[in-house]
């Protein structure tokens, strides 16, 4: 098997937290560390699925992959370019072969920029490029099945789904390896949606790109990804081949998730709230939630482990015969 | 909503001409623009609108109230009022836009600078702006003017420092605004300097908060330079300014009402026609108004 194109190693992503004042006179935490720990991969070619809860720290970790979060601990690799650090030199390098689709396509287009300009601009930021921009920007958008005059238009005077197209067109002007996409799907109506998992498919086919595909909707990931790793307060709880979730779920949260999309009636996702990043509970931190939490996960902490070649888990409880799961 | 056929150049004319239109579409706006053109229009062909010189002393006919011959009437030397007021003109927006120019210039560089620059640069030009700020600007004026005299260059210096915090807080808000902005951030994933950043994204997006800012100082500045040379530190006699034509007019108001009057009409007129023009563009170049037209 090749290297991973994308490669997270124990990266720990924290954010200052709390007044001047409060820090000076060392009240309260300092920090606040939205991903304590974490070690992702993305094959060449393939996308990962990156699932949790609003709140659960996978737009931080799409952003520290492309060097948009300060990074305390650990580090990222993409391709042979190792960053450590929000600052690193690395990321100049590591930005041209990687970009990222924002949650909010229209809001990610500068509204006093013209398309053709927005779509065209890693080329004039990464510089070399000595054609035509507007020919660029006319094939880029017809990738995307767009017409060369949308070239001329403005954010405000495109529909959502029409903004989303453009910023995909934006992400493949360099021919990147790795496209970082954050809810990609988000507010578009169902037939658009599907419109876009083709294009973004078929572009995958014919670019070979790869793709961290970062969405709370389990039925779009399901569709388009090939593995898929399940986010909770900040530490991946499980991840696996697309199917093997899908059919064979290990961690409670992730039978939450996949139980809370197959039930039909409304309600919350599962029992509880989820609970601070500053109050972390002890030992397992889900066990505040869990319907199998027991003395050991209030004890100690559950390590990431194999279960299964190519499939991990954090739960004392994972990987053991049926029984334990249905108490 | 879009059509995909429409000839594309014409999409961004159309978009200027939506800006132009609604400026010009309410009332008020086109009222404001008319007087704000017509001041202009005094002020660039000032010798050729005006009927008589300004200075010209003719004391047979001095102090008298409007007739055919002047308009607005004329002065206690005999000089005609509305050549004054024209030349008046002339002196004001020089100095409307000159230390707003340097206001400006000087307010922006510092707002970009604390925006983009990080807490510690930032606290410092906070601290130095409200500083200058917290000075009771007639005061200070008066200081500067006592130090090194009263001169055209000593009012733009006086106006630029007091009118630049104004400036620099408008940027630097929205510098700190736009630095969270969705496109900002994506510009920075797709690997943009921070120069880029200011320059290509920040910039063009600051335009229309700046322009309205321009719009509703320019009467501020007007009344910053009559005010002084209203206490005789600013446009020294006798070159007319429509502040020492107050002055001179408040001498005699008990004998001669009309050139007090009229040395405040155009304080008046332009004061309220650059705060409504200001008003409207606000409104104009708003982009989500834009989109509902």
């Amino acid at each position: 098997m090749t290297q991973p194109i994308l490669e997270a190693r124990n990266l720990r992503v924290r954010y200052p937290s709390g007044t001047l004042t409060d820090r000076l006179l060392g009240r309260g935490p300092r920090h606040v560390t939205v991903l304590p720990d974490v070690s992702l991969s993305v094959e060449a070619g393939q996308t990962l699925g990156l699932i949790g809860e609003s709140g659960s720290g996978k737009t931080t970790l799409g952003r520290a992959a492309i060097g948009l979060a300060p990074i305390s601990g650990g580090s990222i690799r993409v391709g042979d370019a190792t960053a450590t650090s929000e600052d690193a030199p690395e990321w100049a390098g590591i930005r041209r072969r990687t970009s990222m689709m924002f949650q909010d396509a229209v809001a990610s287009l500068d509204p006093r920029m013209t398309l053709g300009t927005s779509v065209t601009e890693p080329l004039a930021i990464a510089g070399g490029f000595d054609g035509n921009r507007r020919d660029k920007a006319a094939e880029l958008l017809g990738l995307v099945g767009l017409s060369p005059d949308f070239a001329d238009r403005y954010p405000h005077q495109i529909s959502g789904g029409q903004a989303r197209r453009v910023t995909v067109a934006r992400a493949l002007a360099l021919e990147p390896d790795l496209v970082i996409a954050d809810e990609p799907t988000a507010g578009l109506d169902l037939s658009v949606q599907g419109e876009l998992l083709n294009l973004l498919g078929e572009l995958q086919n014919r670019l070979g790109v790869s793709f961290l595909f970062i969405t709370h909707n389990l039925s779009v990931a399901r569709h388009v990804t090939n593995r898929i790793a399940i986010m909770y307060l900040g530490r991946i709880v499980e991840e696996a081949p697309t199917r093997t979730i899908f059919s064979a779920p290990e961690h409670p949260y992730t039978r939450a998730l996949i139980g809370a999309r197959e039930a039909t009636g409304g309600g919350g996702l599962i029992e509880g709230d989820v609970p601070s990043l500053t109050r972390r509970p002890e030992g397992c931190e889900f066990r505040t939630r869990c319907p199998l939490a027991t003395d050991l996960c209030a004890a100690k902490a559950p390590a990431l482990r194999e279960i299964a070649p190519g499939h991990t888990a954090s739960c004392h409880y994972a990987g053991q015969p049926a029984g334990v799961s249905h108490s | 909503m879009t059509d995909q056929t429409a000839a594309a150049p014409r999409a961004v004319k159309a978009e200027r001409h939506a800006t132009l239109r609604r400026l010009l579409g309410t009332p008020t706006g086109a009222v404001a623009s008319l007087v704000v053109a017509a001041f202009v229009i005094a002020a660039l062909a000032a010798p050729l609108v005006a009927p008589y010189d300004p200075n010209a002393i003719d004391p047979i006919n001095r102090m008298q109230g409007p007739s055919a011959a002047h308009w607005l009437g004329t002065d206690q030397l005999g000089r005609d009022l509305l050549s004054r007021i024209v030349f008046g003109t002339r002196t004001a927006l020089y100095i409307a836009l000159t230390g707003t120019g340097a206001a400006l210039g000087v307010g922006m560089a510092m707002g970009m600078i604390a925006g983009l620059g990080g807490k510690i640069l930032d606290s410092a030009l906070v601290l130095l702006n409200d500083s200058i700020k917290s000075l009771p600007l007639v005061l200070f004026a008066l200081a500067l003017v006592t130090i090194y005299g009263a001169s055209v260059p000593a009012l733009i210096v006086i106006i630029a420092i007091s009118m630049a915090p104004g400036y620099f807080r408008v940027v630097r808000n929205q510098v700190l605004v736009l630095n969270n902005a969705d496109f900002i951030v994506a510009a920075q994933s797709m690997g943009a300097s921070r120069l880029r950043l200011a320059a290509t994204h920040m910039l063009p997006n600051l335009i229309g908060p700046i322009l309205v800012l321009i719009a509703m100082d320019i009467p501020a500045v007007i009344g910053i330079e009559s005010g002084l040379s209203f206490l005789g530190q600013g446009i020294q006699p006798p070159q007319s300014s429509w502040g020492n034509m107050l002055s001179e007019g408040y001498t005699y108001v008990r004998q001669a009402p009309h050139i007090a009057i009229a040395a405040g009409l155009p304080i008046v007129l332009s004061t309220i026609a650059f705060t409504f023009l200001g008003e409207t563009l606000r409104d104009a170049l708003d982009p989500r108004r834009a989109v509902r037209t």
